[in-house]
């Protein structure tokens, strides 16, 4: 069964009946802990989370399954569906063919940094620095992680999207959700 | 477990990438003017050991530029004896058939002639040079099918461009190379066209370089070091390759590429030297948090199947700790 996270009786209720597990929203809407290690793979825990089932897609599309499966560890900052769904409908099913593969593959790795970063970790760094920090990425650049008005941006500029409050660790690395795409610099 | 006191960026040095072909001295491409911004990041068109900078290395064929001589000049690298000209002729004749499995018959056969001739003549590694570094390959080198439609490597009529509008710069975030608006898109190649011919060529993560596609035999210099296979593949029997910072593995047998066994930050991480940018936040992976929490006189952070001690004053990498054990 998937976990849903939108605000459903149904959420509200696997909320309140397993408030230890660690891996979804608080009942007070606060950010879940994610210090203690999930029991599924990224991909397998990507999976459960229906709030990107979309960007869970396209990770298969991509072949990132193994890696995720794998032995190396990752923080991955996953769009939502509604940012994939603010895309031209066009641009979005180019990313699902053979030839926007590699285009895809662009994309994702400018959303995969590298280790596991708890939320806790991310909060006492961004104190520790003035709100503003860098993650190393499997892209060119590392990801600009910035507290900007109590939230927390993933990437530059002003479009740069916000961390919701669903943070999920895996037993080899979080996902973090976000409500757009990171842009490409910085 | 092993503590690597010595320098590490063997994985930055060794696992560069070549431009399949190039000319006209652009050996450094698009990446020049965009990979400053990311000085530990390992340069991805400058191998160990290049033998020619930009601007001379008229044609750099694939396998030249990481100072790994191909095989047959290998065997013939003993050097001051006559080689066994049977064997070596032999091997350099299995050597060019194999780099030049995708050009037309008549090419081969010139190639070959040229080979068996220079090896009767004593003067093979003379003939594999010019058959790596001429202009030749740059001009009839060719993905599969572009030769045949386009009489001789000459671009597509129709070629797309490499990013849409939308994905613009997403390429140049991962790759910085191919940065700019001079990239086409073919069949799972970025190419770059020049004066009416193709100036480079590469083949693309997630195109040429997918699971079920061939690994290029020009990348056969690519080979990971072994720690890499050992720790992030997922079977011994597999061969672990790399390009443009991602580890594939690849069957053994028939060469054929299996999927993509990890994505690398490609980072330049050296005992001895800073910290590169983007470790602030401790991101050891779960399962060896316990063995390596930061404390006031050394801090840990994980890179590419690494984690590095550092000092928490200095931010100078004291220590890379292999994680297996």
């Amino acid at each position: 069964m998937k976990k849903t996270f939108a605000p459903t009786l149904a959420s509200l209720a696997l909320a309140l009946a397993l408030p230890a597990c660690g891996d979804t929203d608080t009942p007070d809407g606060s950010v879940a802990s994610t210090q203690e290690a999930g029991d599924a793979s990224l991909n397998a825990t990507v999976a459960k989370i229906d709030e990107v089932s979309t960007a869970y897609k396209l990770v298969e599309k991509a072949g990132l399954k193994d890696p995720f499966d794998g032995a190396g560890a990752y923080t991955v900052f996953l769009p939502d569906n509604e940012a994939f769904a603010k895309l031209p409908k066009e641009d979005l099913e180019l990313l699902g063919t053979e030839e926007g593969r590699p285009e895809l593959i662009a994309i994702l790795r400018r959303h995969i940094a590298v280790g596991a970063i708890t939320r806790e970790d991310l909060d006492e760094a961004l104190d520790a620095n003035g709100g503003s920090i860098q993650l190393a990425s499997v892209a060119d650049q590392p990801i600009d992680i910035r507290k900007v008005d109590g939230e927390v941006r993933v990437g530059s500029g002003s479009d740069a999207p916000k961390l919701t409050k669903l943070a999920v660790p895996a037993s080899n690395g979080v996902v973090y959700v976000i409500d757009g795409l990171i842009p490409p610099g910085g | 477990m092993r503590i690597a006191i010595a320098a590490t960026g063997a994985l930055a040095l060794a696992l560069s990438m070549p431009v399949l072909a190039q000319s006209n001295g652009h050996g450094n491409g698009q990446g020049k003017g965009h990979g400053n911004g990311a000085a530990a990041k390992a340069k991805p068109d400058k191998g160990p050991g290049k033998e020619k900078g930009p601007g001379k290395d008229k044609a750099a064929r694939p396998g030249n530029g990481n100072g790994a001589p191909p095989v047959a000049m290998r065997a013939n690298a003993n050097g001051n004896g006559k080689p066994d000209a049977m064997k070596a002729q032999k091997q350099i004749q299995r050597e060019v058939e194999r780099r030049v499995d995708r050009r037309d018959d008549s090419q081969d056969a010139r190639v070959l002639r040229d080979v068996v001739g220079a090896v009767a003549g004593e003067d093979a590694r003379r003939v594999l040079i010019r058959y790596d570094r001429d202009a030749r390959p740059v001009e009839n080198w060719c993905p599969p099918g572009l030769a045949k439609k386009n009489n001789g490597c000459m671009p597509p009529g129709q070629a797309k461009k490499l990013t849409r509008d939308r994905f613009a710069g997403y390429f140049g975030s991962s790759y910085p190379r191919l940065s700019g608006d001079d990239w086409r898109y073919y069949d799972g190649y970025a190419y770059r066209p020049q004066n009416g011919v193709i100036d480079a060529l590469i083949p693309l993560v997630g195109g040429a370089l997918f699971g079920g596609n061939q690994w290029p035999s020009a990348y056969d210099d690519y080979r990971a070091p072994p720690y890499y296979g050992n720790y992030f593949g997922q079977s011994p029997d597999n061969r672990y390759y790399y390009a443009d910072r991602t580890l594939f593995s690849v069957d053994p047998q028939d060469r054929r590429i299996l999927g993509i066994a990890a994505l690398l930050t490609g980072d330049d991480i050296t005992v001895g030297q800073p910290l590169p940018r983007g470790y602030d936040v401790y991101n050891v992976p779960y399962a060896y948090r316990s063995r390596y929490p930061d404390g006031a006189d050394a801090m840990y952070r994980y890179s590419d199947g690494y984690v590095y001690q550092v000092d928490p004053k200095t931010r100078l990498v004291a220590a890379a700790i292999e994680l297996l054990t």
